[in-house]
């Protein structure tokens, strides 16, 4: 009996050690992998290299913490097969960096020493997050972009404006972007109905293939933004977004190859029929286009999107800001009319011809005439104190954002918000301080 | 393309009802048919513990027979689709798996729309747990169970041949490319209880898939014994990314209503030219299930059996679960 019982034994264990092959996964890399249950509650260390592969969830309820100074690289593919990191509704990510340890998102094979050049793009997915907040849908549901249709985890939105789904501090997102199909694409830093609970705190998202940062719906604050070298829009907005932004650079990049169909613009604004209406008020920012014999606008609203563009600065681009008439009670011209969107206190350099009546336009694909409307959008220009001024930066390499000239002209008072800083002065940069300097990609491009 | 594709393969159909209109005048009829999968599960050993009742998914279909040899038929899959994550075990979510017009003629059926594919009907039929464990090539995604496309099947003494062009991309996706699937396969039932198969299909974009399995299966008795080999090439049309295994699958009946089962996979895949590791390492292993089946009454079944799974990786864990399944069909 005995004997039988260790001949099992060793039958047993013997067995289970042949199912094993010869070969250890790399400690190079831990490897980050989801077969539908998520990455889990865990906590990704600046020891370790992490290697996304395929889309990776952080489901409902759990929570992923990175320390300052990880590394995270992506597995490189196209379409279904790219990698990227989605937070779901309900999941929370804690990335919060310093100046000094960045938390860097990449490509596998990025050994951040040039190895991969600066204005590569479309290498792997992106980041996702996902939240509670309400979304211009239907049920305020809305099901995000880049995401192969099937999976409930890419399902974003809800009633819940204060919904929290983390904190990203000095986080830098880098080659990402990748189209699946027409018009779905996986943007830098896509953020889904994410609520106002969640910090959005100095981010760098450059060489993406398609927008840097995204905002569908949901109503997020962030501030310290940057989007650089990016295939389409450096900042997208659509589906109702209401957040208030403070401190944005957009770089569109003279290398970076756009669809000549729909040209990159760095500020896009967008919506539909319904509520809530995309309206974020945008103040201190800094954007420059891909020069003024470029054939771009700068900034578009479209259909029924509106907001505030304060105290911000534009330089290089043949087009200016234009607004869309439908002839309808909620197009963007209309929530001109109805102060719903004020462009007030900004600065144009090389932008339009450097003519204060071609900067601001109204545009219509109704057919109509629209002479009157865009006549009382260009007087906009002057009576909302934009001027045209070069405020001293270089907008060549290497870059110097930081305004020269010390008298801009007057600022435009910031709403009445928590959210905003008071500081004196136009454009993203201080004269005395350059944010951007020691954790961003960018700053390699800067003196 | 795809559209010329739909609409010659519908016209076809139609012509060849129109042709044989005057031959046959049947009845109609037809029925209504549901499958529900069901199971407790308790984790034995592994980095995620759990213990679960689930409904791992319902099928609810009617099947109808028209006139001249035409017959339709539409199956929801409620619950959790072949090629969308676990995730969904948690949340119901409802897929069109048929969504066919068939037509037999002879030794002929053509069968159109969202179909059946045969590339592992042959092998999931003997294993015939599909409540379990899915078979092999399925389990592991060498292919869907549905696709969008067209099939044949023709019949002729102890072989059966089939052919299909589909979307290749199974029944959850829509078509985003103008790709296709070529599928072919042999089945063979050259002696009593003997089943022979061999299957191979290609899709190309710019890079090439291809997969090419082989099964063979025989019932003798109380006894069942049957296996499968199976290897995709430019798996996800990856250069280089082969994956491949074999399945292993036993049975005994011992009385009507009860019986023993067992199955082994293995499942593996190559080293890219200039690493040194299997490019899915991660993903490589072997899964071992076996237990005890009682059938309680025609169209329901349980199991209790035990399931694990080893990664092939030396430093990933292993898994292994006790499970009780249960079947029910009407």
């Amino acid at each position: 009996m005995k004997k039988s019982f260790l001949f099992l034994l060793i039958l047993t264990l013997s067995y289970s050690s042949c199912r094993k092959s010869d070969y250890e996964l790399s400690d190079q890399y831990s490897l980050i992998t989801d077969n539908g249950n998520g990455i889990g509650t865990t906590t990704w260390t600046a020891d370790k290299n992490y290697l996304i592969s395929g889309q990776v969830y952080v489901n409902d309820g759990q929570t992923l913490t990175i320390e300052p100074g990880t590394i995270i690289r992506a597995k490189t593919g196209q379409g279904e097969k790219a990698s990227a990191l989605i937070v779901a509704r309900g999941g929370k990510i804690i990335a919060n960096g310093t100046a000094q340890n960045p938390i860097i998102f990449t490509v596998e094979g990025d050994d951040l020493q040039g190895s991969v050049p600066i204005e590569s793009n479309g290498l792997w997915g992106g980041v996702i997050i996902l939240g509670h907040a309400p979304v211009n849908a239907t049920d305020n549901e809305n099901y995000i972009e880049g995401i192969p249709f099937g999976e409930l985890r890419a399902t974003y939105g809800g009633n819940q404006p204060e919904d929290n789904s983390g904190s990203l501090r000095y986080v830098s997102i880098r080659h990402g972007g990748t189209h699946l199909s027409a018009g779905n694409e996986i943007n830098g830093l896509t953020l889904g109905g994410v609520g106002n609970g969640t910090t959005l705190e100095y981010i760098e998202v450059i060489s993406n293939r398609d927008d840097g940062f995204e905002f569908f719906g949901g109503n997020v604050n962030a501030r310290y933004l940057v989007s650089a070298y990016n295939g389409d829009d450096a900042f997208d907005f659509d589906l109702g977004y209401k957040g208030h932004l403070q401190h944005l650079v957009g770089i569109q990049g003279l290398k970076v190859e756009e669809d000549i169909n729909d040209p990159a613009l760095l500020i896009e604004l967008s919506d539909r029929e319904g509520y809530p209406q995309t309206r974020p008020i945008l103040v201190n920012g800094t954007f420059i286009g891909k020069g003024p014999s470029a054939n771009n606008a700068m900034l578009r609203f479209d259909k029924s999107a509106s907001g505030h563009i304060l105290n911000s600065i534009f330089i290089g681009s043949s087009y200016g800001l234009q607004i869309e008439y439908k002839g309808q009670a909620s197009d963007s011209y209309q929530l001109f009319v109805n102060k719903n969107l004020q462009i007030n206190n900004n600065l144009f350099h090389h932008v339009a011809n450097n003519s204060s009546l071609q900067i601001f336009s109204v545009y219509t694909t109704t057919g109509q005439d629209i002479s009157d409307e865009d006549a009382l959008f260009k007087a906009h220009f002057s009576e909302g104190q934009n001027t045209i001024l070069d405020p001293g930066l270089n907008t060549q390499l290497p870059y110097q954002l930081q305004p020269t000239i010390s008298d801009l002209g007057p600022l435009a008072p910031l709403p009445d918000s928590p959210h905003f800083q008071n500081v004196p002065y136009k454009g993203a940069l201080a004269p005395d301080h350059n944010w951007l300097q020691g954790w961003t990609l960018l700053s390699t491009h800067l003196p | 393309m795809q559209n010329k594709f739909i609409l010659s393969s519908l016209a076809l159909l139609l012509l060849l009802g129109h042709t044989t209109t005057a031959q046959n005048q049947t009845e109609d009829k037809g029925y209504v048919y549901g499958r529900i999968f069901s199971e407790f599960n308790t984790t034995l050993e592994g980095p995620n513990d759990q213990t679960a009742f689930e409904v791992k998914r319902a099928y609810f279909g009617y099947y109808r027979e028209l006139q001249d040899g035409f017959a339709a038929e539409v199956t929801l899959d409620i619950g959790s689709p072949n090629d969308v994550s676990n995730y969904s075990l948690l949340r119901r979510f409802a897929y069109f798996r048929n969504a066919a017009l068939y037509y037999t003629h002879n030794n002929l059926r053509l069968e159109f729309g969202l179909i059946g594919t045969a590339q592992f009907k042959v092998a999931e039929n003997f294993w015939s747990r599909r409540y379990i464990y899915k078979s092999f090539q399925d389990e592991y995604k060498f292919g869907p169970s549905a696709d969008i496309g067209l099939k044949a099947v023709y019949t002729t003494g102890v072989f059966e041949f089939d052919a299909g062009i589909f979307n290749g991309e199974g029944y959850s996706s829509l078509q985003n490319d103008n790709t296709f699937k070529l599928a072919a396969g042999a089945t063979a039932k050259p002696l009593k209880g003997l089943t022979l198969r061999l299957y191979g299909d290609h899709a190309s974009k710019s890079i090439d898939q291809s997969t090419i399995s082989f099964f063979a299966g025989q019932k003798m008795g109380p006894f069942a014994l049957g296996a499968e080999y199976n290897y995709q090439f430019n798996r996800n049309f990856e250069e280089e990314h082969d994956r491949f295994g074999y399945s292993l699958v036993g049975g005994y009946t011992l009385t009507e209503k009860w019986n023993f089962f067992g199955r082994y996979d293995y499942l593996d895949s190559n080293i890219p030219e200039g690493e040194n590791l299997p490019w899915a390492l991660a993903d490589d292993g072997s899964a071992l299930i076996g237990g005890v089946e009682f059938k309680a009454t025609k169209g329901i079944r349980f199991a209790l059996n035990y399931q694990d799974w080893y990664p092939a990786a030396q430093n990933s864990p292993n898994e292994s679960s006790l499970h009780l399944n249960i079947e029910v069909r009407f």
